[in-house]
């Protein structure tokens, strides 16, 4: 019983560390709390903020009032409640691509670099291929032959043509630590490749896995706007890349009232790849020291 | 005997994550001219930041809080803390010149050696021709034992360890230093190389009359060179005296405990004693003497204050309040 | 004694380069090597670095795969072994490796460390037996009490504690022999020979037998004295014998040189050595091996068109005291 609360303080203690190396870096945190803030709001706030999405032709571009805090769109419609509204489909791409692209380098990566020989050549000559592929014209073709109706189509494209850049990094740093003395004394113990390369070599990678996730979430959310934009993807739900396509085609151009139209998604777009940049300060700060040796 | 360096009450601080890094703690020190000095001691003792401060070239994160170096050579004194960096630069190499610890690093990989003498040399703004710095440096690396030729002509990597630390000692002497400081000279290097360091070092004393302080963990360096040897432990001195009394007739349990612990290879096999416990963290130091917890002399007295060096015989001091006690081999 | 280690004419080859632009190039790292260990022996292994005691070590652990030759586990070539049977010897057959830094996972605790063995291995059947065994390995490696260690991570150990660690790891599948790869040269002073006491403590207690890899003549001496060493020099094996005769009645002239040129902490033993003059300071790069024997071009007593000619038998000079050296050719 004792051992347990034993236990259960030193998770408590290592959690208020985290929180405490969060705090750290000024910009990280910030990044951090706006990061939860769009996620509360992307998936919170349509329970909240209802949507009304009938044409109002007698408020058609609207400036910003208490009414219509961003104004409205070339409908008449509320633009707040469609940046509250539109966030979700991005962040569900954006992560299911980060974390699919993840996944596949790093199960690959990892595996090339402790199998090595034929697997490895194979696997390393497979992902220079894929990083030599032009990405946006490819998913342009891909676009005009498979139906990209779900976010889960568009992240698993996203997904299969972004792993590579991850991959030769996994690599490069499972070769490295596979030479590590308790490496060689899990073998010794006889503990097994899948344990091994699982919980001695993956663990110590964390740090560069988390911020490499993060980073191709962020490409993730331009590709996807990107495509969106150029009209490749069917335009079914609202989402923030949909609005910028809606602001341009029907509006920005003539009307220089619509400029908050155009602008509002494009805000919460950057605002949301800051959040993500910034956060990876912070995430540096929290797993570096503790790899390090004087915590 | 004349002093050429004499160290007053230094103390030098690092700062760390964790609080302050008490390195160095009101040191002592006097190095008479011609004699070779061991600074003996185990990781974190502080006797590379003592080194390092000789010449004031301590990373930016240290600060001599408080003491004074006094060097008086060649017909000059400095008060060495208190110079500045345009003084320094003229100070260090021409009197007082430092071989670090390792070897390959100290060299550019992609210039061969001549080159980076000369980079070096400029570095240093020395009034010597090309001419006249070529001609110094073949006798050098003569002195040294290397075909100069060759040597000057090759890259880092084409020489072994030892021919490196061997370019090394020589590009020290390069301005005629009188104090040479060598900080662990030897230990990167297998034992044939090593042999052939510790004869071209001695050759070298006694052909120049140099000043040597030999900076080291291992006992066998102190033994090998010293014509004294101060021991440091948790950043003080606590044992100085001559080599044999060192080693024959150590005043000090800490001393005492690092020559039981040491075994040799050709004397007599003898049974060894290690000791107890681990070195204590230098951020948090124990009250009174820093050795007593893994002390077999402590007493209470010992636990209430830390004591200073004290004067046993001649040329012998110790910082320890039992001395006598271990003198007479009594504990009780 | 039973032999649980044979090694029958091992070789190991590592190519380098064989690039577009670099041509393949062969390092003979080991050669022709021959030993052999007895149950509950002490088998200490010196020489300098490069000189394939290393390689020896990962060789018998089973880490690495012999180029050519035989590795008989009591009388078993463990690359010809069914499954089952190499799993055993593995797990009989632990390694300790020098750099307590690196050999253990920074992110897991100490608690980590040694259940994961045990409960992969089903040497326990319960998490609390698991928690009882994990106490009993600290215990017996010194770390108590227990619970002030158990949920450490590594970096807030000592060196020496790390190094206890690691040789509680390498107890948890119940060993028969433990390689121990410079165990201590990475520690202090004074933490080294309480390390050395520990692992003596390990053969007195579960006859464990030890392949001592080490370059430090000195501590061979010490831990190996009632057990066997052997020499290498480049990848070779010139001299093998009871400690005390190899150590008292060098016969091998690499052996002899080393033993003269290693200084000891002793001021009157080390001053009073001679120094043998080798005919080159430099070790030769295993790319460029002499011919003959491989320390003929080094060796004072080289006798032109036989040392550099033929590779050297091993001769036996005394029971179970075997050189490597032509120079004995006559006397058999």
């Amino acid at each position: 019983m004792d051992k347990k609360i034993r236990k259960i303080h030193l998770i408590l203690g290592s959690l208020r560390d985290t929180f405490r190396l969060l705090k750290r870096n000024k910009v990280g945190f910030a990044g951090f709390i706006i990061l939860i803030f769009i996620i509360l709001m992307s998936f919170i706030g349509p329970y909240i903020v209802p949507f009304d999405t009938t044409s109002r032709l007698d408020k058609i571009y609207v400036k910003p009032s208490w009414e219509h805090p961003l104004g409205t769109d070339s409908q008449g419609r509320d633009i707040l409640a469609q940046i509250v509204h539109g966030g979700r489909d991005v962040l569900v791409v954006a992560f299911l691509t980060g974390f699919l692209s993840t996944l596949i380098a790093i199960s690959l990566g990892s595996l090339s670099a402790f199998i090595g020989g034929r697997f490895d050549s194979m696997i390393t000559s497979l992902a220079d291929i894929v990083l030599t592929i032009p990405h946006f014209p490819l998913l342009s073709v891909l676009a005009a032959f498979v139906k990209l109706k779900n976010p889960l189509m568009i992240a698993f494209i996203l997904a299969l043509l972004s792993w590579p850049g991850l991959l030769r990094a996994v690599r490069a740093q499972v070769l490295s630590l596979k030479e590590r003395d308790f490496i060689e004394a899990a073998r010794a113990l006889d503990l097994g490749t899948p344990y091994i390369v699982f919980s001695e070599i993956l663990p110590n990678m964390m740090n560069y896995i988390v911020i490499s996730f993060i980073l191709s979430m962020t490409s993730a959310v331009y590709a996807q706007v990107g495509l969106i934009l150029l009209g490749l993807v069917p335009l079914a739900t609202h989402n923030w890349g949909v609005m910028i396509n809606f602001a341009w085609t029907r509006g920005a151009i003539f009307y220089k009232h619509s400029i908050y139209y155009i602008l509002s998604p494009i805000f919460a777009i950057s605002l949301f790849q800051w959040s993500l940049v910034s956060f990876t300060r912070s995430l540096e700060e929290i797993f570096n020291p503790r790899l390090g040796q004087g915590a | 005997m004349e002093n050429i360096l004499k160290i007053e009450d230094l103390y030098i601080e690092y700062k760390a994550r964790r609080g302050l890094v008490k390195a160095v703690r009101g040191v002592d020190l006097d190095l008479y001219k011609g004699e070779t000095l061991a600074v003996i001691g185990e990781s974190g003792s502080g006797k590379t930041t003592l080194g390092l401060s000789i010449i004031k070239l301590l990373p930016s994160s240290a600060r001599i809080s408080q003491g004074k170096i006094w060097y008086q050579g060649n017909g000059k004194k400095y008060e060495i803390v208190s110079l500045d960096n345009s003084r320094l630069r003229k100070f260090r190499w021409k009197e007082i010149a430092m071989v670090f610890q390792s070897a390959l690093n100290a060299f550019n990989p992609v210039i061969k050696i001549w080159d980076h003498i000369v980079d070096t040399a400029e570095s240093h703004d020395i009034k010597m021709t090309r001419e006249e710095l070529r001609v110094k440096v073949l006798e050098l690396l003569r002195l040294v034992q290397l075909d100069p030729e060759r040597v000057l002509k090759s890259y880092p990597h084409e020489l072994s360890g030892g021919m490196r630390q061997r370019v090394l000692i020589a590009l020290a002497l390069l301005l005629d230093p009188q104090i040479i400081i060598l900080d662990e000279p030897t230990t990167a290097l297998d034992i044939l190389s090593q042999r052939s360091i510790l004869e071209l070092l001695k050759k070298i004393k006694e052909k120049l009359n140099l000043s040597i302080i030999l900076i080291s963990h291992d006992l066998s360096l102190a033994a090998e060179l010293a014509d004294r040897v101060a021991v440091m432990y948790a950043g003080s001195l606590v044992e100085v005296g001559s080599v044999y009394d060192i080693f024959y007739k150590p005043l000090h349990p800490y001393t005492m405990g690092l020559i039981r612990a040491v075994p040799t290879v050709t004397a007599s096999m003898r049974e060894l004693i290690s000791i107890p416990g681990s070195p204590p963290d230098l951020i948090n130091l124990p009250e009174g003497c820093k050795f007593h917890p893994r002390c077999e002399y402590k007493i209470e007295e010992c636990l209430k204050e830390e004591p200073k060096l004290i004067k046993a015989s001649y040329n012998h001091y110790t910082a320890c309040i039992r001395w006598e006690n271990i003198r007479n081999g009594k504990n009780n | 004694m039973e032999k649980i280690i044979e090694l029958k004419n091992i070789s190991k080859f590592f190519t380098i380069g064989g690039g577009f632009f670099t041509p393949k190039k062969t390092l003979r790292v080991l050669e022709n090597l021959n030993l052999s260990i007895g149950k509950g022996e002490i088998f200490c292994l010196v020489g300098e670095s490069g000189c394939g005691k290393t390689t020896t070590g990962k060789l018998i652990a089973g880490l690495l795969k012999p180029t050519s030759g035989e590795i008989l586990f009591y009388g078993k070539d463990i690359w010809k072994m069914g499954k089952e049977e190499f799993k055993t010897y593995r797990r009989s057959v632990q390694i300790v490796h020098q750099d307590p830094y690196s050999s253990l996972n920074p992110i897991k605790t100490v608690y980590d460390i040694l259940s994961t063995p045990l409960l992969k291995h089903h040497i326990v059947r319960s998490n609390g037996q698991c928690e009882e065994k994990i106490s009993e390995l600290l215990k017996i490696v010194d770390l108590t009490p227990v619970e002030d260690f158990i949920y450490k991570y590594p970096h807030q150990l000592s060196g020496g504690q790390r190094q206890r660690v690691v040789i509680a790891r390498a107890l948890t599948l119940n060993p028969e022999f433990i390689v121990a790869d410079e165990a201590v040269s990475m520690l202090d002073v004074s933490i080294r020979l309480s390390i050395i006491k520990l692992l003596l403590s390990l053969k007195k207690n579960f006859d464990m037998t030890f392949l001592f890899i080490t370059h430090d003549l000195a501590m061979a001496k010490y831990f190996g004295w009632s057990g066997k060493i052997g020499v290498m020099y480049l990848g070779r094996l010139v001299e093998i014998g009871p400690t005390p005769k190899v150590l008292e009645n060098p016969l091998h002239p690499y052996t002899k040189a080393l033993l003269l040129a290693v200084p000891e902490a002793d001021p009157e033993v080390t001053r009073s050595k001679k120094v043998m003059e080798l005919r080159s300071l430099d070790l030769p790069s295993l790319l460029n091996l002499p011919p003959g024997c491989r320390f003929s071009n080094r060796c004072p007593f080289m006798e032109p068109g036989r040392c550099d000619k033929i590779e050297p038998n091993l001769y036996e000079l005394e029971p179970e005291h075997y050189v490597a050296c032509e120079l004995y050719g006559e006397k058999v």
